[in-house]
């Protein structure tokens, strides 16, 4: 809870920022700011209050998610300014954005109220289709800005539409109360109806096949650090709100919907592998990817309870992780080449050879090669998806990762072949994507050799 | 585990330290000078032979009887865990001096033959992975450790035996030492699986307890012991696995000195005496140990009549001594056995450095046709090479007439049939080195002209090594002197702990002191007759020189079989090789056509899956709204009807 204050207070103080002419000094105060926040927040440990009449519960699950979403957070702060001499925009504006699509997530991960829950996703979806649009001279930006807010609204419909639904049927907005009155037994239509259109409002909301087709060309047209922030935080906010509905509340209207679990997870887990392999631009292949790995991450929403949480936990991390990096390089490139083709890293390790070797590592992770998090993150979800009897859809799971392999290294191999097109001179290597790169390629190796670290803390 | 004594410490030291230098070489040796690799690389092998003495004199002075230092678990096997442990006992204290001891000289000696090779500090990093390897082969407490170090030398070996691997043949003899080795291990596991089975186990200590409640010559001690000895036969290079070691001859001298006749190809016997319990329960499987021993010394002494390569009559002079080793395995005397193993390291060792003296002081020339006279033109190697002849051929005093004597004591004691064999192999030893030392350094030189003209002797750091393993050679027999005189036989005492058990398990036939000084009297007239013959007079000349030329169509049948090593290599190559290429060629057909056939088709049809999924994103809202909308019709029919 503390943290939610102090990041919305961070918020206004952007806002303020662009008034009272501190812009320069934003991004350094969000910084510090968000350090801070950071340790309220894991002050909170162990504490479970709940606030404003049971509308939210700061459990251990809210304090763990919000960790995950506050560091991703510090990461695109760090990286930002670099990104922003390059694009011309607000800077303040949209790190007021930034830290209210934040909030929204903090409320996605601490709801105990459909009512929050709803805000909370509302906040965090229309703060994104603004930093959609961030570059507003660039027709792409203005592009996917408008796409993703048409559909979006689109899908807010079948959000509140499940809601209303279920609170047909419960009679409460309450998680509680919707968990009590569900696991009573002779369950009324309306509550199974409301269930199906929830889920699918969400997996339109984690880009789950078929309701993916925004995902590419939204994060493709993004400025990129909104990319970032779109695959990263917003995925961690969105996976969590789910796994706390499900898991929370409305798990006994899974086995129900096993089917349709089982269709939304395979085709998600193909069309993004599948997709990513066509891909010549890095940014698009990212987006792909992150479609193959919303795939995996289905896996770890079905079994809905605690033990899959952990599971969904640590994968989005190792996902987060090495998406970080992999970002940061590509934003590196990005300011050599003005655009994103994958073609730029061929030879890089010849120049840049730990660049190139952090690159490897994210790769690695996120193919799930020991001894990387990304394979500790898999094992996992398949572990929790083969306990709750889906073994077919490991086996899925198990051939995208395949396919994966070969766009992730057809990135490796292209670095580590000398190539006569590659730079001269190693890439320009600005301070604090050193310190990223280097914390995030020593947390997906650390997690990987220690995966107990965070396997257990739910 | 208790506190970590002084023991504990100079155990792992010796252990940490050629590990050390393997890594300093092996990763940054490139950036070092060579003087700089040479020294480390010597440095940290005498560093563990000081410290082997350490441990030795703490051992004599009766500091401790036998130490096990456990470092920390290491391979949990169901209810049992291998701990990465040493176990120091006067067996391993004698490998360990051995193995450090020769080791250290042999290391010194590499820094003046391999100077000039751009592999020098590659050839260093390997020779220090060796003793590191060899050290855990000799200390481990448990099988695993031993496999471990087995494996590990047997890397190495591979390593240094291709260590000029832009030469094909080279590399090939690699090759075949390192299959044929498999061969041996696939037993050697066999035989460790079995063990753990059977006894729940792999600790020596506890395993050799345990062996002791199963009775003479059960199968399961058969079993077990015959499966390890099929891994001895590859690592030490008995019938019918002795192939690779004269092709072994490949690596640089130091090489062949080091692990190819002084130390890694006696840790088959060093195995057999360290489960020497296991052994003595299943006489089965001595007398066919026994049986492989005598043969192969029989037929490699025989080979070596008519080998023209220094380093090959060397190698099969190895094979032929490790077979005399054996038959005292054979026989249950380990401690007879484990004493040849350690003069024949300082014979032999001093024996393939005083060759590959000569063979660098000639510039690489090998074959001994194109030697000849150089006795006063290397008057240092010829010493030195003259010293190890003749402890080789068994001459009072020097140290293989001590260690090869109580073999033939011993085999003599068991059975005289057995003794003669071995006798006439003796003879056959001391013929083929006067053969090898009369033809490199008497008579007329038979070689390019051109050479010999520049010819001396080699730099100091090679002679000093030789010059010690050449007072070892003459004096090292001291310590194991014959029962008849009575002065005691010190280095039986010094293993007596190891094998206490054993011996108490096997019949021992005590020879009589005037039989025994008998034998003794008629192999040393024997031999001192061939020595006479061969270099104070003139007698064998015309058939040294006649035995170089093995070709043509007089030749009698034997001197062709013997000469072309009893086409054992061209059988091999019909039985086995050739019909593993074939089936290896058809697969290989199956993999290009089918597999490769499969998967591409796989990759293709996925490929065309992704033009698929891709066609999809048109771009359009409208188009995606569709898309969406029929989605979510298609699941809610499954949602409704499913």
């Amino acid at each position: 809870m503390k943290a939610l204050i102090s990041l919305s207070a961070l918020a206004i103080l952007s806002l303020a920022g662009e008034i009272f002419g501190f812009k320069r000094q934003t991004n350094v105060l969000l910084i510090i700011g968000l350090l801070v926040t950071l340790v309220l927040n894991f002050m909170d440990w162990n504490t479970n209050i709940s606030y404003f009449s049971n509308m939210m519960q700061y459990d251990n699950f809210s304090v763990a998610f919000t960790g995950a979403i506050l560091l991703c957070g510090l990461a695109v702060v760090l990286l930002s300014p670099h990104f922003f001499k390059v694009v011309e925009t607000s800077e303040s504006e949209s790190y007021a954005q930034l830290l209210f699509l934040m909030a929204g997530g903090l409320l996605m991960v601490s709801f105990s109220n459909l009512s929050m829950f709803f805000i909370g996703i509302e906040l965090l979806s229309i703060a994104s289709y603004i930093l959609a649009g961030t570059d507003k001279r660039n027709l792409y930006s203005n592009e996917a800005a408008l796409k993703y807010f048409l559909m979006g609204a689109f899908w807010s419909s079948f959000l509140l539409m499940g809601i209303a639904l279920v609170y047909a049927a419960a009679g409460s907005f309450d998680l509680a109360t919707i968990a009590a009155y569900s696991t009573k037994g002779n369950l009324s239509g309306y509550f199974y109806l409301g269930t199906f259109f929830i889920t699918l409002a969400l997996a339109f909301k984690v880009s789950a096949a078929p309701f993916h087709f925004w995902a590419p060309d939204v994060y493709d047209g993004s400025p990129t650090i909104v990319t970032l922030s779109m695959s990263t935080i917003v995925k961690i906010a969105a996976f969590g709100a789910a796994a706390r509905l499900f898991s929370y509340a409305l798990y006994p209207a899974m086995p129900s919907m096993s089917k349709i679990w089982w269709i939304l997870t395979a085709l998600t887990l193909l069309v993004g592998s599948l997709g990513a392999l066509q891909q010549t631009s890095f940014k698009r292949l990212l987006a792909y990817s992150g479609v193959a790995n919303a795939g995996y991450l289905l896996l770890g929403l079905i079994a809905a309870n605690n033990n899959a949480n952990n599971a969904l936990l640590f994968y989005l991390i190792a996902y987060s992780v090495a998406t970080i990096s992999a970002f940061a390089v590509l934003l590196l490139l990005s300011y050599k080449y003005d655009d994103e083709n994958g073609e730029h890293f061929k030879g890089l390790a010849t120049t840049s050879p730990w660049l190139a070797a952090a690159v490897t590592v994210s790769m690695l992770s996120l193919a799930g090669i020991p001894p990387t998090a990304g394979f500790f993150g898999k094992y996992y979800l398949f572990t929790q998806a083969i306990a709750a009897g889906h073994t077919s859809l490991v086996v899925v799971a198990i051939l995208s990762s395949i396919v994966s392999i070969v766009y992730y290294f057809r990135i490796i191999i292209n670095m580590y072949i000398p190539d006569e097109n590659s730079l001269p001179t190693a890439l320009e290597l600005p301070f604090v994507y050193k310190i990223v790169l280097i914390i995030t390629t020593i947390t997906s190796l650390a997690l990987g050799i220690y995966p107990s670290v965070l396997a257990n803390i739910l | 585990m208790n506190s970590f004594s002084t023991i504990d410490s100079l155990t792992t030291a010796l252990v940490a330290l050629p590990l050390l230098g393997f890594l300093i070489n092996g990763l940054m040796g490139q950036r070092l000078s060579k003087s700089m690799v040479g020294a480390i690389g010597s440095g940290v092998v005498l560093g563990a032979f000081l410290l082997s003495c350490g441990l030795m004199s703490m051992y004599l002075s009766g500091a401790f009887e036998s130490h096990t230092t456990n470092l920390f678990a290491w391979l949990p096997i169901g209810d049992y865990t291998a701990k990465f442990a040493f176990l120091v006992d006067p067996l391993s204290l004698l490998m360990l001096m051995v193995v450090t001891g020769v080791g250290s000289l042999i290391h010194i000696y590499s820094i003046g033959y391999i100077h000039e090779d751009e592999g020098f500090y590659k050839f260093f990093a390997y020779l220090n992975l060796f003793i590191f390897s060899m050290l855990l082969l000799v200390l481990g407490a448990n099988f695993p450790m031993l496999f471990a170090g087995w494996e590990g030398v047997g890397l190495c070996s591979y390593l240094l035996i291709g260590f000029w691997y832009k030469n094909a043949d080279y590399t090939a003899a690699a090759q075949k030492a390192f299959v044929m080795n498999r061969i041996g291990d696939l037993g050697f596991l066999l035989g460790i699986f079995l063990v753990f089975s059977t006894f729940g186990t792999l600790d020596f200590t506890d395993v050799m307890n345990a062996a002791l409640q199963l009775g003479t010559d059960s199968p399961v001690a058969v079993g077990i012991t015959l499966l390890l000895f099929v891994g001895a036969m590859g690592k030490s290079a008995q019938l019918p696995l002795f192939t690779w070691l004269p092709d072994a001859m490949a690596g640089p001298t130091p090489v062949s000195a080091l692990i190819h006749a002084a130390t890694m190809v006696t840790a088959g016997l060093y195995m057999i005496a360290r489960c020497n319990v296991l052994y003595a329960l299943a006489p089965t499987t001595l007398h066919f140990i026994t049986l492989i021993a005598i043969a192969t010394a029989l037929l490699a002494a025989t080979i070596a009549v008519f080998q023209n390569d220094i380093k090959k009559v060397l190698a099969y002079s190895t094979v032929s001594q490790l077979g005399y080793m054996f038959a005292a395995m054979g026989m249950g005397a380990f401690a007879t056995g484990m004493f040849h193993v350690m003069t024949h390291a300082f014979f032999k060792a001093l024996l393939f450095l005083g060759a590959g003296a000569v063979i660098h002081a000639l510039h690489g020339e090998q074959n001994i046709g194109q030697m000849g006279g150089l006795k006063n033109r290397i008057p240092f190697t010829y010493k030195i090479f003259l010293v190890g002849t003749l402890a080789v051929a068994g001459l009072p005093p020097l140290s293989g007439f001590f260690s090869k004597d109580e073999i033939l004591a011993t085999v003599f004691a068991h059975n005289p049939i057995l003794w003669v064999l071995l006798l006439l192999g003796s003879l056959l030893t001391a013929f083929y080195m006067l053969r090898l030392l009369w033809l490199v350094f008497y008579g007329e030189y038979r070689g390019n002209h051109h050479v010999v003209e520049h010819l001396h002797d080699n730099p100091n750091t090679m002679n000093y090594p030789l010059v010690v393993l050449a007072v070892l050679s003459v004096v090292g027999g001291f310590v194991g002197m014959p029962a008849f005189l009575h002065l005691g036989n010190a280095f039986h005492e010094f293993l007596e702990p190891v094998f206490a058990s054993s011996n108490a398990l096997l019949p021992h036939q005590h020879l009589h002191a005037t039989t025994e000084m008998a034998l003794m009297a008629l192999t040393v007239a024997l031999v001192g007759t061939l020595i006479y013959l061969a270099l104070f007079t003139d007698r064998l000349s015309g058939i040294f020189l006649r035995s170089l030329h093995t070709e043509g169509k007089n030749t009698a049948w034997w001197k062709k079989l013997w000469s072309k090593k009893y086409y054992v290599d061209e059988i091999y190559d019909t039985l086995f090789v050739s019909p593993s290429r074939m089936v290896s060629r058809a697969l290989h057909q199956v993999d290009t056509q089918l597999v490769d056939g499969t998967v591409n088709g796989l990759g293709h049809l996925t490929a065309l899956f992704s033009q698929m999924s891709v066609a999809t994103q048109i771009g359009k809202i409208g188009g995606y709204m569709l898309l969406m909308s029929l989605g979510v019709l298609g699941l809610l029919l499954v949602f409704v009807l499913g």
